[in-house]
């Protein structure tokens, strides 16, 4: 009877040391999945940041050729006048 | 009674044989608890002393700077940074597989990627590394020369046959010591000639060599860490003596390796000596498209997270271009490996700025997402740990948004204005500033230059200001009493001679600009600019209240501060300095140049400050140049310092109406401006004196020093070039003129100073010609009178065309007042009365 329940705990003890591994290496696969979806967030983040800087650039371009275009414009028309 | 020992069973009643079953259960609990500890350890071993070497990455910060309407002036946004460690990634990688990869991902320039590849093989100025540390006497020099031409590692891992064909091993030798060199005191008193190894990375650790000499690594997994495996092991022993030499002599021991406690990895020891470099930045910023192939390559390669990694960094951008008063970041040392440094300019103020609301807040402004972003790729990429965890976690924030008051678009037109200054006068340079009278708030803040140079020019460069001191003069005669606006004075016919009490001449005065004779009123001197006049009027005030109140103004003493830092910001001086001889502030001298704005030398920005005191209500306040803070959703106003009066608010109005009479019929009557500008000016025209230099002549020379690169030694090169004016010409001049104006609905006036340093193109070199339509047009655009130079187009409603009003011809709108109606004219001033003193 003893002999029976000691194997019992020293089985329920390996169970529960086994368990803890499974769910430690579980746990490692969800932390790669996760890393790998911030990294991705990441590269993102940064492509996006990158692209909105490089909208901004092109807008202020934009709004100062609109601006020569407006006063070359008004040049020629003061001209023909 | 218990027992007696002998009784006691030797086993278990219940039979039980526990050892096998703890031996079973103490391992699974060991393993379980070491698998455990090293799922927690946040640092493995290797990583930690990978890390020991590594330098701390330096980023640019993250705030961003807006213009007052909050358009982007300057970004910093998240990127990612090439980075590598050299001795890492060549212990186990082939440089042309490495080459071809990179090269294909990254899409460079051939020059910009020979360039970066270079960096990595940890190459300097030569094609080849030399080793430093191991210095060779003869006899090791001879064994080492001896394993090269057998072979290398071949010669104790192939056969006879294999050997028979194989040459000496390619891409190592050996050079003779030079007699400076540095590690020669590691070989002292031993056997001579010295020699060091020499070893080409690209050629010893390509593929071919490789495989040549051992042709058991064709096709082999991880040849080149093999490769590099053999080399370090076959040369250690060869090294030995000179390893022990350099630890006997460890404080001229430079470099870091060779620790005897790592002895088991003779290969990497020796690696190390080789190739000593352990960190190389690549390329920063890396384009986002190129992230992916970059990932892709250091997964497929096998490349370790410590030999080339990408860093999170942060790329600042000006999307507007590069405003001149912003200024930009720069480095203490080389680039990305030192500190980062704001170089003068806005961008050095609002740091400071912020730096000191993170001081009282302990709120981080001037950082974001990209330290947090830094720190999670490092955990996620340590070696020994497979995979990785947060082990803590900062949610990420935006940085502050610093609203500066300039405007973007007026800030471009007095920049495109100063150009065709700059075109059409030939002069070495122009500057200009614009700021609002009421809040001295600078609206813009431009200078163009001709030549290269270094400076900043608002601060950095110094000039005489010529006439329009004569409102400084007439200010601080007005508050002291000296002079009375109606005051008439006799300026003579052109050559004034300024006499002392015993009526003896102590100095002749000149005219420059279309100057007036005969008898002027104290307005009118201001007015027409007469040197004779305003000599009369300054000398009247005492040498100490000159001194006192030119202090209260700002000039002598640096100006904005916060722009510049530790940076040169000459003080610049009033009246000459002490200590030449005689008085200083004597009649003839100081006291006479001073009073029609000779003998001074300040800079932009304080002469900016001084006239806005003076026309701006009298009292003296710092420039400003930020608005507010955006941080966390909120928008916190800045503080602004407090002002000292330095004259009167009746002075001040009556040095309004002078300039007022001087842009009417004085100086600045030719000026094109609209009516209800009420503009006001002063001019001047400064010529320099044999003991200045020409800009030109000076620009020249140092844009020559810049771009060969030769040494520059300013008192020398004053010397030399001082009173060259370049060829056929008399003097070199400063054309300035200081205007302010209002809206059309007076709800704002603004002063602008717009300084034009040596015009060179022909005719007169006033003030009035060069600076003064620049500076009318840029008072014109700042208060709306025309948008970008034209007449601005009025939109009436959706749908509808704009229509162009033409509001710089008064006679095209009759209903405004007309233009010898708009003015308050001094005529209708109070009485004047008689000068009788001042010779």
């Amino acid at each position: 009877m003893r002999n029976t329940l000691f194997a019992l705990v020293c089985l329920c003890i390996l169970g529960l040391g086994l368990a803890t591994a499974v769910v430690a290496n579980g746990n490692h696969a969800l932390a790669e999945r996760v890393l790998r979806l911030e990294r991705a967030n990441q590269d993102l983040v940064v492509a996006i940041e990158e692209l909105d800087a490089r909208i901004w650039q092109r807008g202020l371009e934009l709004d100062a050729a609109e601006l020569a275009a407006e006063a070359e414009s008004r040049r020629i028309a003061e001209d023909v006048q | 009674m218990s027992p007696r020992l002998p009784d006691l069973p030797t086993r278990s009643r219940a039979g039980l044989r526990p050892v096998g079953a703890f031996f079973v259960l103490g391992c699974v609990l060991a393993a379980v608890a070491t698998r455990l500890v090293h799922l927690a350890a946040p640092n493995p071993a290797p990583a930690r002393a990978l890390l020991a070497g590594d330098p701390e990455p330096k980023s640019l910060p993250r705030y961003g700077l807006t213009d007052r309407h909050g358009a982007p002036l300057a970004i910093s946004h998240a990127s990612f940074a090439l980075e590598a460690s050299p001795q890492n990634v060549w212990l186990s990688h082939t440089p042309e597989i490495l080459r071809q990869r990179l090269g294909d991902a990254l899409d460079l320039e051939p020059e910009e990627f020979e360039e970066l590849f270079r960096r990595l093989l940890g190459l300097g100025e030569t094609d080849s590394l030399a080793v430093t540390r191991w210095p060779l006497n003869v006899h090791e020099a001879l064994a080492l020369s001896d394993w090269l031409a057998a072979g290398g590692p071949a010669a104790k891992r192939t056969d006879a046959a294999h050997l028979a064909q194989l040459g000496p091993l390619h891409g190592m030798w050996l050079d003779p010591l030079p007699a400076d060199a540095p590690e020669r005191k590691l070989v002292e008193g031993e056997p001579g000639p010295y020699f060091r190894i020499a070893w080409a990375p690209e050629v010893l650790l390509s593929r071919a060599e490789r495989e040549a000499c051992l042709p058991q690594l064709v096709g082999a997994k991880n040849a080149a860490a093999a490769w590099v495996r053999a080399l370090g092991t076959d040369l250690h022993p060869l090294l030995a003596p000179a390893m022990a030499r350099e630890a006997e002599h460890a404080d001229v021991c430079l470099l870091r390796g060779g620790d005897p406690r790592r002895a088991h990895r003779n290969h990497e020891c020796v690696f190390a000596g080789l190739q000593p470099r352990r960190f190389a930045p690549l390329l920063d910023p890396v384009p986002s498209a190129a992230v992916p192939a970059l990932r892709g390559i250091f997964e497929e390669e096998r490349i370790g997270p410590f030999a080339l990694w990408l860093r999170g960094s942060s790329t600042r951008t000006y999307p507007a271009g590069e405003l001149s008063a912003l200024g930009r970041w720069g480095w203490s040392g080389a680039e990305g490996e030192s500190e980062p440094v704001p170089l003068p300019g806005l961008e050095r103020l609002a740091n400071g700025e912020l730096a000191h609301l993170e001081e009282l807040s302990g709120v981080r402004l001037r950082e974001g997402a990209a330290p947090d972003l830094a720190r999670r790729m490092l955990l996620a990429r340590r070696p020994g740990l497979q995979r990785g965890y947060y082990l803590e976690h900062t949610e990420p924030e935006a940085p502050a948004t610093v609203e500066t008051t300039l405007d973007l678009e007026l800030s471009r037109f007095v920049g495109q204005r100063l150009e065709r200054v700059l075109e059409e006068s030939e002069a070495a340079s122009a500057m200009a500033v614009v700021l609002d009278l009421e809040t001295r708030e600078v609206l813009a803040l431009e200078w163009r230059d001709a030549y290269r140079t270094t400076l900043w020019s608002p601060l950095q460069r110094l000039y005489t200001p010529g006439s329009t001191w004569k409102l400084v003069t007439m200010g601080i005669a007005l508050e002291h009493g000296h002079v009375h606006p109606g005051e008439v004075f006799d300026v003579g016919e052109g050559h004034y001679r300024l006499r002392n009490e015993e009526g003896r001449v102590v100095r002749v005065i000149g005219e420059a600009e279309g100057f007036k004779t005969g008898r002027l009123t104290a307005a009118e001197c201001v007015a027409h600019s007469s040197n004779a006049g305003m000599v009369q009027i300054g000398t009247r005030i005492p040498p100490e209240v000159w001194k006192r109140k030119t202090k209260e103004l700002g000039y002598g003493l640096p100006a904005a501060t916060e722009l510049v830092g530790d940076f040169y910001n000459p003080p610049g001086q009033v009246g000459e300095p002490e200590g030449r001889g005689g008085r200083a502030w004597a009649l003839g001298r100081s006291l006479a140049s001073v009073s029609f704005g000779d003998s001074i030398s300040l800079n932009l920005l304080q002469h900016a400050a001084g006239l806005a005191a003076l026309l701006g209500g009298g009292e003296w306040r710092p420039l400003v140049f930020t608005r507010a803070v955006q941080a966390g959703g909120a928008r916190h106003l800045l503080p602004r310092q407090p002002g000292r009066r330095v004259v009167s608010e009746r002075t001040s109005a009556t040095l309004v109406k002078m300039a007022q009479l001087g842009a009417e019929e004085g100086t600045g009557k030719n000026l094109e401006r609209p009516v209800a500008a009420h503009l006001g000016t002063k001019t001047g025209t400064t010529e320099k004196l044999p003991n200045d230099v020409c800009s030109h002549v000076w620009g020249k020379a140092y844009e020559d020093a810049l771009e060969s690169g030769k040494s520059w030694d300013d008192q020398a090169e004053y010397r030399r070039y001082r009173g060259k004016w370049g060829a056929g010409r008399a003097s070199c001049y400063v054309s300035s003129i200081a205007a302010f104006a209002s809206s059309p609905d007076g709800s704002k006036r603004y002063l602008t100073l717009v300084v034009v340093d040596d015009p060179h193109v022909k005719g007169r070199p006033f003030g009035s010609r060069h600076a003064g339509p620049a500076a009318s047009d840029i008072l014109c655009e700042a208060l709306g009178y025309t948008v970008g130079g034209g007449a601005p187009l009025a939109t009436l409603a959706d749908g509808l065309w704009p229509l162009s009003v033409p509001t710089l011809n008064p006679a095209l709108l009759p209903w405004l007042e007309s233009a010898e109606l708009s003015y308050a004219r001094f005529a209708d001033a109070p009485a004047p009365h008689q000068n009788t003193g001042g010779g």
